[in-house]
């Protein structure tokens, strides 16, 4: 699953790379963070998405591994964002997909550029 | 640009944000917390004593003597889409309570003394996991009505039920519930159940609303 979820995130990156959100989450910023978290955010959409059928255990698992790669270097340019703010990113999208199916990725997208 | 120009649009989408639910406090609600204080992941907390990570050379560990439920007239006969006769999809939460116990976990209800999970979906029962094979729960003492159960490979669920829509493999990561172990999933939604095999041992059957 983990896996699966890194996919995503790269994905998500593509996605910011061909639309206006790569601009609107750099603009302004010291630091990678923002394009981070919402690629993270799409992740965790992209999990609740699918129609899988997690265990209690595959998603503690996903929330360890995820939370496993943030970091602390905050003044770093290529800092992604501490393991908190990574982890609620992941699970903020997953709990969107599943608990607001009435929105589709564009809402994601637009939801997560804004609350960031 | 006029300040009106940016105001108008900022102030229609956050009435249409309020108005549709979508407020940075739900969109972006802070995680629960666990009883020993701690953070939970997806709404799950750690179990005592499962927080670091296992030994390799603690794995495989065999599954514990299975139990039955508490209710001893309990069909243990695991169908399809179904669940199980007393406790199935679609059924409300304390039916499930009532038959195993368990506690809750963010959306899951968890027995593991008798090897059995539900998702919780607006208090009934959407999805059910059966366990065979785990380092933290009891193995789940029944079987499928096909007759798969605790010592099925995956050619015998391939031979009872026929070729999978989807096979997942993967190895299970450090974080996982048995790092290092190879993990295949053969899913059946037109049936509504999954088999997933640690090592081609039976690890879990879950069962969902057929597709």
């Amino acid at each position: 699953m983990f896996i699966k979820g890194i996919c995503a995130h790269q994905f998500a990156h593509i996605v910011q790379f061909f639309s206006g959100f790569y601009e609107r989450l750099t603009k302004g910023q010291q630091t990678k963070k923002l394009l981070v978290l919402y690629a993270d955010f799409l992740s965790g959409y992209y999990i609740g998405l699918r129609k899988m059928h997690y265990t209690s255990a595959e998603l503690l698992s996903l929330g360890r591994s995820w939370e496993s790669i943030g970091d602390s270097s905050y003044t770093d340019p290529q800092h992604h964002g501490t393991p908190e703010k990574r982890l609620l990113a992941v699970e903020q999208g997953y709990r969107f997909a599943r608990q607001r199916q009435e929105f589709g990725i564009k809402a994601a997208c637009e939801v997560v550029a804004r609350y960031l | 640009m006029k300040t009106y120009q940016v105001f108008i649009p900022m102030l229609c989408f956050h009435l249409t944000a309020n108005l549709i639910g979508l407020t940075a406090s739900n969109v972006f609600a802070e995680e629960r917390l666990c009883p020993d204080g701690k953070r939970s992941y997806f709404g799950v907390c750690p179990e005592e004593g499962n927080n670091s990570r296992p030994l390799q050379s603690e794995l495989p560990t065999p599954a514990p003597k299975p139990k039955s439920p508490s209710s001893g007239d309990l069909s243990l006969k695991i169908i399809q889409g179904v669940g199980l006769k007393e406790c199935y999809l679609g059924m409300d939460a304390s039916f499930f309570q009532r038959a195993f116990g368990g506690k809750r976990e963010g959306q899951y209800l968890i027995a593991p003394n008798h090897g059995v999970d539900a998702l919780i979906v607006d208090g009934k029962i959407s999805e059910l996991f059966f366990y065979f094979y785990s380092k933290t729960k009891s193995s789940f003492a029944g079987s499928t009505d096909r007759g798969i159960n605790a010592n099925s490979s995956p050619l015998d669920v391939t031979a009872k039920y026929g070729q999978p829509d989807r096979i997942g493999q993967s190895v299970i990561s450090q974080y996982g519930a048995m790092p290092g172990a190879n993990e295949k999933s053969m899913e059946y939604p037109r049936f509504g159940v999954t088999f997933t095999f640690w090592d081609d041992k039976l690890a879990d059957i879950r069962i969902y609303s057929k597709r």
